[in-house]
C-alpha cells in the first residue's frame, strides 16, 4: 500500500484545509453562525479502526452523508454528523422557510444539501489545485450505527483495507454540533494522490 | 436591473428549491415560479410565458445542469440562465461560463438569488 511521506502528508494537510475552509464558510452561510474548524488531521487506517473513532466521539448513532466521486482520485467521502443534533442543524439551515412542526419530514433531504456542499467545496479545491477535475455522483444519506453507517458507505467493500482517514471537525459554537469528514481513496489513488502532490511540490520548489 | 417575471428553479434537492422559492415569493411576489428535480421533470413542463430567469443546479440524477442548459437556452432564448452549484470546480465554472451561462456557488442564501436575479442577458 503507498503511504504518504511526512512531506506529502504535510502537504495534503494544507491542501485540504484550504478546501476545508471553503467548506466551512459555506457551512457557516447555511446556518447563519460561525463555524470552527480544526485542524486537518491525516491517518491511514483499517476501516474498522475508523469505526471505533467515530463511534468514540459520536455517542452512538450517527447520520451520515456519502457521495462517490471520480477522476484523479477516485473514492468515498463521507460526512457524519451526530443523530441527536441533526434535527438542530436542520432547523438551524431552514429557520423560518419551513413551519417548526414539518421540519422532520425535511432532514434527510437537508442533510442530503448540507453533505453535498461540505463534500464537494473539499473535492472542488482539491481539483483545483491539481489543475485536474473530480467529478462527484449524486449524494447518499445512510444514519444508524457508526458501523452501520460505515458498511452502507462502502458496502460492495471497495476499502477494505485502505483507509485515508482525513478528520477535520466542524463545531457550530453555539449548538455545539460536531461533524466529521472521511475520505476512503482505493490503493491507486493513494498512488496518483502521492504522484499529484509530488508535481505540486515540485512546480511549488521549481 | 433585469425584469423578473417567470423562473424555474431546477435543483434534485427539494430542500435548495424550497428555499430559493421561499426568497422568491418574498422579494419577487408577482413572479410566476416553476420548479422540476431534473432534466426530464424541466423538459415535461408546460410552461407558456415567457421566462426571465431560469436557476439550475450542476449534479443531478440523469442529465448534468450544463447540459440541460444547452437545451433551455434554445427553448427559452431570452432566459437568463444561472448555474447554482455546490460542484464549484474551475472546470465546471469554465463549461458553464464557456456555454453563455452565469456560475453561482451554493449554498442557498438570500443575497446570492437576489444577485442571481439582477443579472443581465450575455
Amino acid at each position: 500500500m503507498t503511504e504518504l511521506d511526512e512531506l506529502q502528508k504535510d502537504m495534503l494537510t494544507e491542501l485540504f484545509n484550504l478546501g476545508m475552509g471553503s467548506a466551512a464558510a459555506a457551512l457557516s452561510e447555511m446556518v447563519s453562525e460561525e463555524v470552527l474548524l480544526s485542524v486537518p488531521e491525516i491517518k491511514f487506517m483499517q476501516k474498522t479502526e475508523l469505526t471505533n473513532v467515530l463511534d468514540a466521539d459520536s455517542g452512538g448513532q450517527i447520520s451520515g452523508v456519502s457521495q462517490e466521486f471520480h477522476g484523479m482520485i477516485l473514492g468515498k467521502a463521507l460526512l457524519t454528523f451526530p443523530s441527536e443534533k441533526s434535527l438542530e442543524l436542520v432547523r438551524l439551515i431552514l429557520q423560518d422557510t419551513v413551519p417548526v412542526e414539518n421540519i422532520s419530514e425535511f432532514e434527510e433531504e437537508a442533510l442530503l444539501e448540507v453533505g453535498n456542499i461540505i463534500i464537494n467545496a473539499g473535492l472542488s479545491s482539491l481539483a483545483d489545485i491539481f489543475e485536474d477535475e473530480i467529478t462527484s455522483d449524486l449524494p447518499v444519506f445512510n444514519s444508524g450505527s457508526c458501523e452501520e453507517v460505515i458498511e452502507q458507505t462502502d458496502k460492495n467493500e471497495e476499502y477494505q483495507s485502505t483507509v485515508l482517514y482525513l478528520q477535520v471537525n466542524f463545531t457550530i459554537e453555539l449548538q455545539q454540533i460536531k461533524g466529521y469528514v472521511v475520505y476512503l481513496l482505493n490503493v491507486e489513488s493513494m498512488e496518483n494522490l502521492a504522484n499529484s502532490i509530488d508535481k505540486y511540490i515540485s512546480k511549488l520548489i521549481n | 436591473m433585469s425584469e423578473v417575471e417567470g423562473v424555474l428553479v431546477i435543483d434534485d434537492s427539494r430542500v435548495s428549491r424550497l428555499m430559493v422559492n421561499a426568497i422568491l415569493k418574498q422579494h419577487y411576489p408577482d413572479a410566476h415560479l416553476y420548479e422540476a428535480g431534473n432534466a426530464e421533470e424541466t423538459l415535461a413542463l408546460e410552461i407558456k410565458e415567457e421566462l426571465s430567469h431560469i436557476i439550475c443546479d450542476f449534479n443531478m440524477p440523469g442529465m448534468d445542469g450544463v447540459k440541460l442548459s444547452t437545451k433551455l437556452q434554445k427553448l427559452y432564448p431570452n432566459a437568463i440562465i444561472t448555474l447554482l452549484t455546490a460542484n464549484i470546480q474551475a472546470s465546471i465554472r469554465n463549461k458553464a461560463e464557456d456555454q453563455g451561462l452565469y456560475f453561482a456557488k451554493k449554498p442557498v442564501t438570500e443575497e446570492r438569488i437576489l444577485s442571481i436575479l439582477s443579472k443581465t442577458k450575455k
